[in-house]
């Protein structure tokens, strides 16, 4: 157990190591198309404020197959799947926000921690997502997201061996936020 | 606001559609999905690193030729993930402390498991290679897989230990354990002991070892045995020839041969002179010398052509006996490589210890343990195991006792008195390091053993009885059974004797006489073991016959003036003899020799008899069994000669013929046919008509200084009477002394020629008609001579004059 552990540490030190570039990457994207954050007025704000990504309200999560809480750029979120469990949680650069419109941009980065028990093996193991999405305000109480990423998987075989098996693999998650305060 | 649910829709159509269409292009739909993708990639990683994942219901791992390992239904409390590997050498566990001496034939296989105890045992199947055996210079395995033998690392001790295997298939080569939890397991081939037993060595035994590593491929040492335990090596060709157990037998060459051969001197002085021949070449030392003696050389570097690892030329020359050293393999493919992982230089002896030894009752036996170079000989244990018989019966010296010898000890003996007689059993076991080497004599004294009967023979053979002699191998009873059949029905003596007894010798006796008895001879020993001899036979004697035959009606007939016949009857078949002569001494016996026993009518015709004398005859028979029996005396006179020569009577001196027939003394009156007489000057006188010599003394002294004496004294004189050169005299018969009787005469005789003529004489006959009497003649008294009887005995008055001549 004790070398399985080191492996989910090894990949999360991967994960980090990638951090900057991956988000120097969706930094420079976001400048191209947004306007800069300065410009946002608080009338506009106001008027979309209950959906905004970056209101510093709570907000809860529901996507496929998950269920999250967004607070500012801070987000929490579980995931079940038949036989699997992931418990992690999202960070949203401010910067990379597009608010003044319906329709608005956004960059973050995810990490979670994985269960797994299926297809005759058990194990642990971690997720480091780093992604780029849209956010579409329906109305005031509801914002529709999607985002896409490459997702750096690491699993390890708890059961018997110190097998384990690690990669990329591309996601995209989708889902709605809504405000606790208009439930 | 009417469109923009419809566009709110369609957005949620085209979302659904992306997602369909991006997890197509492989791209998860969510974290969740993306790890199931993974995790199905950590199965097949699972699978293909030889995981097998097995059920309560059991399963079988395998893997073609190399091994199977089968876990029936049961044996998994719940599903378990086992592992079977062939792991690389330097992944042993405690490397250090692999045996030695091992010799893998398969591939080690490591299993683990998930589970560590099973609730039945799990067998495991590894096939080997029994090429590795044949092939690698060392054994070959057609007589050695018994020497299988596989171990495992028990993790608890930290150490090798022996598995118990279940089953070797020679055919398919491949071995069968079962165990109940999950190791490193290997089959090996395991030299026997570092000893031999019973087999002290010799002068001159001679033996071999390999050590192939990267400079010697291989090579054989020829050694010398200077004493019971110094071995010198005395030289080693350069190059061995690796021969195939075919070659070992057929050409008498043996390389590591387990069967102990004998090596002739001739094939032992080849050895040494093939040694001595090669000391001297290029041998580079290595400068490692063994503390037995041992001197390891390598080949030069010009001939290591050979390929390394003892896959190269091997010429062994000579090479033997049932010592043999092994060649170094590593533990995996038995090819030492590069760098051999064991270098084993012991010596050890092929053949196996001798597995009885017997000890007879207040016997002290030396069992010789002899340990050859036995440096890796940890400990050594004799135990006296009874397997029959209670403690209490038997006594030993010593029950338990051990031993840890040190090198110098090699060669030690143990002796071992018992107080009864057992069989020892000695069994070793070929693993040492590992556990202790052990020697376990078992105690068996049951004998089942029959004694074995030879040397039967029957003999002091009588009418009722012989002796049966026999022989045994131990001590045992004697009884013989006999009869007229092979029924026998006869036992003697009726119970047992004492089975204290090798030679046997067995009296019967109330047998019938002449009778062919059937016997056969028991012998029982002390355990009761009986043997039982095959059937004899012999003949009593037959019962002798002394009764002589009876003889009857003895009659004389056809009586004539020379011959008579002599006829009898015997009461069985006889022979037929007739004894006569003038007197009851007869003298004659007629056959001389015996005729055939073949007659009980006799007749036995006698001639050459004198006309007129009375002859004493008896008769003798004797039967087939020479019994003899004797007539009593008898008598015939033979008749008249009838010869019309001859003068009957003394001359009358009548001149006048009365009657016209011839014979009248009238017609004797010519000078010729007148008494004459010749005086031959010698003493003696012979009458000139019957040629008769007489002794011209008339009073011859014949009875010492006696002229007088009895019948008897007269014919022994005159038989034994030696006069003028003759011998032949006899005493005169009546008509010889009355021929010379001149009647008108005192005395009546012719005294011109007959001197000192006395009264009477002898003569030889026999009174007629009484048998104490003999006829005498009267020749000077007051009357005229005559002729009359007169008592033998009588001694007085009575003279004798020899007579020789006619009868």
């Amino acid at each position: 157990m004790n070398s399985q552990k080191e492996n989910i540490v090894l990949a999360t030190l991967k994960g980090i190591s990638i951090l900057p570039i991956v988000m120097l990457f969706f930094m420079c994207a976001v400048k191209i198309y947004a306007e800069p954050a300065l410009d946002i007025t608080q009338a506009r704000i106001n008027k979309y404020h209950r959906t905004a990504p970056l209101e510093k309200s709570l907000n809860l999560g529901l996507g496929y197959p998950y269920a999250s809480l967004k607070y500012w750029c801070f987000e929490i979120k579980a995931a079940y799947e038949d036989g699997i469990r992931v418990y992690g949680g999202r960070l949203y650069f401010p910067q990379c926000y597009k608010t003044d419109s319906k329709l608005s941009l956004y960059a973050g980065a995810e990490y979670d921690l994985v269960e797994f028990d299926t297809e005759e093996i058990k194990g642990e193991g971690t997720v480091f997502l780093p992604f780029i999405g849209g956010n579409y305000r329906a109305n005031k109480d509801i914002s529709i997201s999607v985002d896409i990423g490459p997702g750096y998987i690491n699993l390890v075989d708890s059961e018997y061996s110190d097998i384990a098996a690690e990669g990329w693999e591309w996601i995209i998650n989708i889902g709605i936020w809504i405000p606790l305060s208009s439930l | 606001m009417k469109y923009r649910k419809i566009i709110l829709i369609l957005i949620g159509i085209a979302l659904y559609g992306l997602t369909q269409y991006v997890d197509a292009k492989g791209i998860s739909f969510g974290v969740p999905s993306a790890v199931r993708k993974k995790t199905k990639q950590l199965k097949e990683k699972i699978i293909e690193s030889g995981i097998v994942i097995i059920g309560v219901d059991g399963g079988i791992i395998e893997e073609s030729n190399n091994y199977k390992v089968e876990i029936p239904a049961g044996a998994l409390s719940e599903e378990a993930r086992i592992k079977v590997e062939v792991p690389s050498l330097t992944n042993l566990p405690e490397f250090s402390k692999v045996p030695d001496n091992i010799r893998n034939i398969a591939k080690i296989i490591h299993i683990d498991s998930s589970v560590t105890e099973f609730n039945k045992p799990i067998k495991i199947t590894i096939y080997y290679d029994e090429t590795i055996l044949s092939d690698n210079g060392i054994l070959t395995a057609i007589e050695e897989e018994e020497l299988l033998v596989a171990y495992t690392f028990n993790e608890d001790l930290s150490d090798y230990e022996i598995l118990n295997i279940a089953r070797v298939d020679t055919t398919n080569n491949f071995v069968e354990i079962e165990v109940t939890h999950f190791s490193w397991i290997g089959i090996t081939w395991t030299k026997p002991l570092y000893m031999k037993i019973d087999i002290p060595p010799q002068n001159g035994d001679i033996v071999f070892r390999m050590t192939p590593n990267k400079w010697i491929p291989g090579h054989a040492g020829i050694y010398f045995c200077e004493d019971s335990n110094e071995y010198v090596i005395e030289a080693m060709p350069p190059k061995v020839r690796k021969i195939s157990f075919a070659d070992f037998k057929s050409n008498n060459i043996y390389m590591g041969s387990r069967n102990s051969k004998q090596i002739t001197s001739q094939s032992r002085d080849e050895i040494v002179q093939l040694a001595n021949n090669l000391i001297g070449e290029n041998y580079v030392s290595t400068g490692y010398i063994t503390k037995y003696g041992f001197y390891e050389l390598a080949i030069p570097i010009a001939s290591a052509s050979l390929s390394k690892g003892g896959n190269g030329e091997y010429t062994c020359v000579g090479l033997t006996e049932y010592c043999y050293e092994s060649t170094g393999l590593d533990l995996v493919d038995n090819n030492i490589g590069e760098n051999p992982y064991f270098f084993p230089v012991e010596q050890y002896y092929a053949t196996q210890p001798s597995n009885e030894v017997t000890v007879n009752v207040s016997e002290t036996v030396n069992i010789p343990i002899t340990f050859i170079h036995g440096s890796n000989v940890s400990s050594i244990n004799l135990t006296v195991k009874e397997t029959d018989i209670p403690a209490t019966e038997y006594t030993l010296s010593e029950n338990s006792f051990s031993w840890t010898p040190k090198a110098e000890q090699a060669g030690q003996d143990w002796n071992v008195t018992f107080e009864a007689t057992y069989t020892l059993e000695v069994a070793y076991i070929p693993f040492d390091r590992i556990i202790n080497q052990s020697v376990v004599i078992s105690v068996n004294n049951v004998d089942t053993t029959a004694p074995t009967i030879a040397n039967v023979s029957a003999g002091s053979l009588t009418t009722s009885g012989a002796t049966i002699n026999w022989n045994t191998n131990e001590s045992a009873t004697s009884q013989v059974q006999y009869g007229l059949t092979t029924s026998y029905g006869t036992t003697y003596p009726t119970s047992d004797s004492t089975a204290d007894k090798t030679s046997h010798s067995v009296s019967i006796t109330s047998l019938s006489a002449d009778k062919l008895y059937h016997y056969r001879v028991i012998s029982k020993d002390s355990s009761g073991n009986s043997a039982t001899g095959s059937d004899g036979t012999f003949t009593t004697s037959a019962v002798a016959d002394t009764t002589a035959p009876t003889i009857s009606n003895v009659a004389e007939s056809s009586l004539t003036s020379s011959g008579v016949a002599i006829t009898w009857t015997t009461d069985e078949s006889a022979t037929s003899q007739v004894e006569y002569g003038l007197t009851t001494s007869y003298g004659t016996t007629y056959p001389t020799s015996d005729s055939s026993a073949d007659k009980i009518s006799h007749s036995v015709a006698l001639s050459g008899l004198s006309a007129e004398t009375l002859y004493h005859y008896r008769v003798i028979s004797k039967d087939s069994s020479n019994n003899t029996a004797t007539s009593s005396d008898g008598t015939f006179i033979t008749n008249t000669t009838s010869t019309t020569t001859s003068r009957e009577l003394p001359d009358t001196g009548q001149t006048t013929s009365y009657t016209a027939t011839y014979g009248e003394d009238h017609d004797y009156q010519s000078p010729a046919t007148q008494m004459s007489y010749t005086d031959n000057g010698d003493g003696t006188v012979t009458d000139n008509l019957t040629g008769l010599m007489w002794l011209q003394e008339g009073n011859y002294p014949f009875n010492g200084s006696s002229s007088t004496g009895t019948w008897e004294q007269a014919l022994t004189f005159c038989e034994d009477f030696f006069y003028a050169g003759y011998s032949d005299w006899r005493l005169p018969n009546v008509k010889d002394l009355a021929s010379i009787l001149l009647l008108e005469l005192k005395p009546s005789i012719n005294a011109t020629y007959f001197l000192n003529t006395a009264g009477i004489y002898w003569t030889s006959t026999t009174s007629p008609t009484t048998t104490p009497y003999a006829m005498a003649v009267l020749f000077n008294s007051g009357s005229r001579g005559t002729v009359f009887r007169y008592s033998k005995t009588t001694n007085t008055f009575i003279c004798v004059r020899p007579v020789r001549g006619g009868q």
